[in-house]
This record gives C-alpha cells, structure tokens and sequence, in this order.
C-alpha cells in the first residue's frame, strides 16, 4: 500500500489528447513573470493555482527544467513554519501547503522545502474540542482531527483529503496524523454514500452528498481503506457523474472512480463540453483547469501515482 | 492583494472611502463614540418598498422597477453604472425554489436596473459551502437566464482579493478581505432570500452579504467568520462594505431549519430598500419575526440602520396582510423567542 513516487507511463486516446491539449493550453498562459501562474487571464502569481499547474504539466510530461520556476517561486513564498499560504498577508491561510508537496514531490532542489512543508502538515490540524457537546448541532466526532482551511478553524473534508494525499505521496503513508485523517473523513461520510465540505446532520437534518468532495475523499482514501468501505461512495458518483459539466464536480468524480478502477466511456467528451462551458461562466480557474488535464490522464493510469506520474 | 482603493469603495452617496476611513480609524482605535452619538440620532428614516401577489411565473421587472422608482431610485442615479448584483446561492435545488434566489428574480432584476440605464449589470457570488459554483449556477436554472440574458458571472471566491481595516469593530478581525470585482461595482445589490436560519436566526438581505468573502482566504464554509461571530460578522461586512440597495425574494420563502433543509414558505413578496437593516426588519415582521429579538438586527439598529416600524416608511404594500408566521424550531437556539407579538396560528 501507499504511493512508490515511481514514475509511470499513461498512454492517452486521439480524443484525450485533444481534450487535454485545451487544458494545457490555457493553463500555459497562466504563467506569470517571476515563476508560477496565476488564477486567472491576467491575475497575478498564486500558489494553489501555481501547484496545480505544476501537478498537471508534470503528469502530462512537462520536463522538470521547463517546470523549475514554478517551484521555486512556491518555495519563495514558503513561510518560516513551513507553511504556504495564499498570501503573506493572510497568515492563516495554510490550505496551499498539501499542493506545495505534491508540486514539489520527488524534485531533489526541493527535498528540503517538500519535508519543512510535511513537517508543518504532521505538527498542524484542525481546531477541536475533546469531546462532543450534549447540545452539540453538528453531529460529527469533535476528537478525530484532520485539518483546516484556516489555521485556528475546524477541520474540513476538503483540506484533509489533500493533507492526507500529500502525506502519502511524501512517504508518511502510515502516520498516525494520516490514520487519523482516515478516521475524520469516514466519520464524515454522509448516509447515502458521499461526502460533503464535512457536515452530516445539523439539528435534525441529513446532510447530502456532493460530488466534488466524493470525488476528492476516494482518491485520497484510495490504498486506506478496502474497496468495501468505498462501494456506496462507487454507486454514488457512478449514479451522479453523467450529470455533471461543470468542473470539480466532473474532474473530481472522474479521479475518484479512476482511483477505484473505474473508467466511464464518456468521460472525454463531458470533459469537452465542461470546458465549452468556459463560453457562459467566462475562463475556469488554472486549479479547474488542472483538474480537468488530470481527469483527462487517469483513464490510463491509477490517478495516486498520476501525482507523480509521466505522460509519455 | 494588496490593500488598495478604487471602484465600490470610492463611490457612494455620501464620501463612502471618507466614511470607511473614518470608521476604520474608530474601530481600530477603540473610540466609537462620534459614530455612535451621529448614527444614535433619533429621527433617522429609511423607506422600504413591498410588493404582493407576485409569482414566478409573472412580470418581475415591473414590480422591482416601480418599487425602485417609490424608492426615489432615477435613471440620472443609475446610468451608466456598474451594477453588482449578489445572489443568495447557497445549495444545489434542482426543481426547488424555497432554497436560493430565484434565477428569475436574478433577471428581473438586472432588466430593472438596465432599463433605469445602468452601463452593465452582473451577476457575482462566492458560494460558501461548495466549491464549484458554476454547478450550483446550472443547478438552480440561474446559468440559462445568465446565458439568455448575456449577464456576466463573477466567481468571488476565486477572485484577486484586496483588504480594507473592519470599519464595524464588532468582531476582533482587525481587516477584511474582500474580492477585487467588488472595487469594480458601483452599486452592490443583495439579492437576498427570504428564509429562516439555524445559527443566525434569519438570513436576509445583510447576511447575504456573507457570500462576497473569498473562499480563498476564509475557507470553504467561511469558517474563520464563523468563528468570529456570525451576527458581528455580518455587521462588520455590512458596515465596512456599505451597500446600496437590496432586495429580497419573499415570493416563496423557507421555514424551519433554514438555510437548506427548511420547507418551502409561500408569501409573494418582493421586498426592497436602500438600508438593509430596515429591509430585513420589515422581512422579519413579515415572517412574523421580531427584529428586535434577532441579536445582529437590535445591534445594527445602533449604527447601520433602523429597525423600528416609527422609523420605517413602508412604500407599497403594508406589511400586516402580508405576515405569515414562519416556523420557528424550539430545538435551535437560535430560533427561540423570535416570534414576533402576538403570534399567528
């Protein structure tokens, strides 16, 4: 169990590549002067969209000189703990650092700056109570923590499942901050299956499932848990995928079943048309954008290695 | 991100970047005094526009045009402006119409302001608890009256983010972070939903406002406002913000275990005004909720706006016909002791 960092080979259809090239594209010019890209047409450098194009053009082939810039400017910004964040002016926003790992993973400069981030990760959670209030309304177990959005802040489904993905991915496959992630996010498990942001009842109500936060908890649970504990979560997104064009909700969904072998015919042709999208919501986001390139690769490969994986 | 002026927050009816400065100043500085004595001033009078008998599936340019116009609104006001209009979308309701505004109301209300003679009018949201807006846009039917109506979408919660000092003080956050785009509005407009709400009480026209703070800084829910305080947060928004106008989708509300899991309330209703503290206490009444018992309302009343029915001219319709006691759950706190005297069966 647990990622090897080996790099692997991913084969791509004539349909995928077409797909894929328009992702790539785009997220080309997202670069910025200085190293690393922006959000957006013409925004200015952000890390989480800098890491998430790093991790997209990799995968897709991207030589690892052509790529320098990117993560150098990631290690540029990273704080003194370790940390990145979305901007020096907003020092709790620690959310980047997972994608810091994952853009930094298995390039030897960055060794250095890849463990000061893991190290932050291991040190760092959400906020928690010990136990569960009676009156409590929210009815997830307050000790099981994972990590936050925010420093200071509760932890969340999203922010852990990228922890615990960058964790494994560095080589901490077993540590008990990740077990621990393992727990919340199965705690947080949803009755029909999926996840949401980590809410499953407030007051008397069921929360309902979301299919980017699905998507997202399968990849990052995929090699964690047996394949059993994620059949519900499976019937979910096989269920939901095909309605979906818009991109977390697609890209995540299709990473999530690629992570448990499971490969929808259509998958390029939706991806197609989420990104002709673009033409009523204005261009996505470099992080969308990267998404999709990803989902467009993980048809032919196991989506964990995809991280840090070759296109060839 | 950088801090930095420009667009909404230098606009405004009276020197808004002065005011915010002079706010900022107060609040960091712990002397609230001079803005509380001019704000405490009694006699201060808003006017709010409700209108009845309104569907869906009728004319709702024209009542939000004649309601603007009761307002005092005029095309000399508006033309040429950049009209920022913000949506309370907050969960995916594929055939509901009780959980965000609705997209029709959404439309109507950029024909209204269009036909005053605004230069453009957008549309811009950061959902707070989903992360890929552009489902929820698809999922609420908003994104076909976006597409048939050639009205632009922001994603504020991806968007460059600027910070201003938190000119309310209600809360300890020494600034806040707002979304670039809001620099670019000359009017922000919230489009709120008339609704009950399990932490706050209800959600109107000021807590709608909850919806420009960037995902990017604050999270996904906004938890580090959460933490803040919600009522005071959503007093800080308000009062460093300062918006223009509101209007509020009381056609078919939600009660109960608002914002989401309520029930389907039908009132309408369209309610507007230019001072979100008074339209939110003439929506709570109609709700049959009293204002003055929804902790961040009584609060606003001492500096943002009024909340007293002397203090509120009521334009259109008068709000007694119209109340319909929303349900209000015993098991939320939130929720007890709202009901406005005496109560409706």
């Amino acid at each position: 169990m647990g990622h090897t960092g080996e790099l692997e080979v991913v084969k791509l259809s004539a349909e995928a590549e077409v797909v894929l090239t328009r992702c790539l594209k785009t997220i080309e010019g997202r670069a910025v002067i200085g190293g690393g890209s922006s959000g957006g047409e013409g925004g200015g450098f952000r890390p989480d969209a800098t890491a998430w194009a790093v991790i997209a053009q990799r995968a897709s082939g991207t030589a690892a000189d052509s790529l320098y810039p990117a993560r150098e400017k990631l290690a540029k910004v990273q704080a003194s703990d370790g940390s990145v964040r979305i901007s020096p002016d907003f020092a709790g926003t620690i959310w980047p650092t997972p994608l810091a790992v994952l853009a930094w993973q298995g390039e030897a400069p960055f060794a250095e700056a890849g463990s000061r981030a893991t190290n932050y990760l291991l040190a760092s959670g959400g906020l928690h109570r010990d136990r569960r209030r009676d009156d409590a309304a929210v009815a997830v177990n307050p000790r099981l923590r994972g990590w936050s959005w925010v420093t200071g802040t509760f932890s969340w489904v999203e922010p852990t499942a990228m922890a615990m993905m960058a964790l494994s991915a560095a080589g901490h496959f077993g540590h008990p901050r990740v077990r621990e992630g393992v727990a919340m996010l199965l705690d947080r498990q949803v009755r029909e299956g999926g996840w949401n942001f980590g809410e499953t009842r407030v007051y008397q109500s069921e929360r309902t499932a979301l299919p980017e936060t699905t998507g997202l908890v399968m990849v990052a649970l995929r090699d964690h848990v047996p394949r059993e504990t994620m059949d519900r979560a499976i019937v979910y997104v096989r269920r939901i995928v095909g309605r979906h064009r818009t991109p977390l909700a697609l890209g995540w969904c299709l990473l999530g079943l690629a992570a448990w072998g499971e490969e929808p015919e259509q998958a390029y042709g939706w991806i197609a048309e989420c990104l002709d999208r673009q033409s009523s919501y204005g261009p996505y986001d470099t992080t969308h954008l990267a998404l999709l390139a990803l989902a467009c690769m993980a048809h032919n490969s196991e989506v964990g290695p995809l991280f840090s994986g070759v296109r060839q | 991100m950088s801090e930095g002026g420009g667009g909404v927050l230098d606009s405004g009816r009276v020197g808004r970047r002065r005011f915010l400065r002079g706010a900022a100043g107060v609040a960091v500085g712990g002397a609230g005094a001079l803005l509380w004595r001019r704000f405490s001033i009694p006699g201060w009078q808003e006017s709010v526009f409700v209108a009845k008998g309104v569907g869906y599936g009728g004319d709702l340019a024209g009542p939000i045009l004649a309601g603007m116009r009761e307002l005092g609104i005029s095309e000399g006001e508006v033309r040429g402006k950049r009209i920022l209009l913000k949506p309370n979308l907050v969960d995916l309701s594929e055939g509901v119409v009780h959980i965000n505004a609705h997209p029709l109301v959404v439309g109507a209300a950029a024909e209204a302001f269009l036909r005053l003679g605004a230069g453009e009018v957008f549309v811009a949201e950061g959902t707070g608890l989903i992360r890929d807006t552009p489902m929820v846009l698809e999922a609420c039917g908003l994104s076909v009256v976006l597409a048939e109506d050639k009205i632009r979408f922001v994603d504020l919660n991806y968007d460059d983010v600027f910070s201003v000092p938190n000119a309310g003080g209600w809360t300890a956050l020494k600034t806040l972070a707002f979304p670039a785009t809001l620099r670019r509005a000359d009017w922000i407009v919230s489009l709120a939903k008339l609704k009950t709400h399990h932490w706050a009480g209800v959600t109107l026209a000021m807590k709608n406002l909850f919806g420009v703070m960037p995902g990017i800084v604050y999270g996904w829910p906004k938890n580090v406002l959460h933490y803040a305080g919600i009522g005071p947060v959503i007093l800080d928004i308000n009062a460093t913000l300062k918006p223009h106008f509101a209007i509020v989708d009381g056609i078919v509300g939600m009660e109960g275990d608002g914002p989401i899991n309520g029930s389907p309330k039908t009132v309408g209703a369209l309610v507007m005004g230019r001072n979100l503290p008074a339209v939110d206490a003439t929506c709570a009444r109609i709700m049959g909720v009293d204002p003055r018992k929804v902790p961040y309302l009584a609060e606003a009343e001492r500096r943002l706006g009024p909340i007293r029915e002397s203090q509120i001219e009521q334009r259109g319709e008068s709000i007694e016909p119209l109340r319909t006691d929303f349900l209000l759950h015993d098991f939320i706190p939130a929720q007890r002791g709202l009901r406005l005297s005496p109560a409706r069966g």
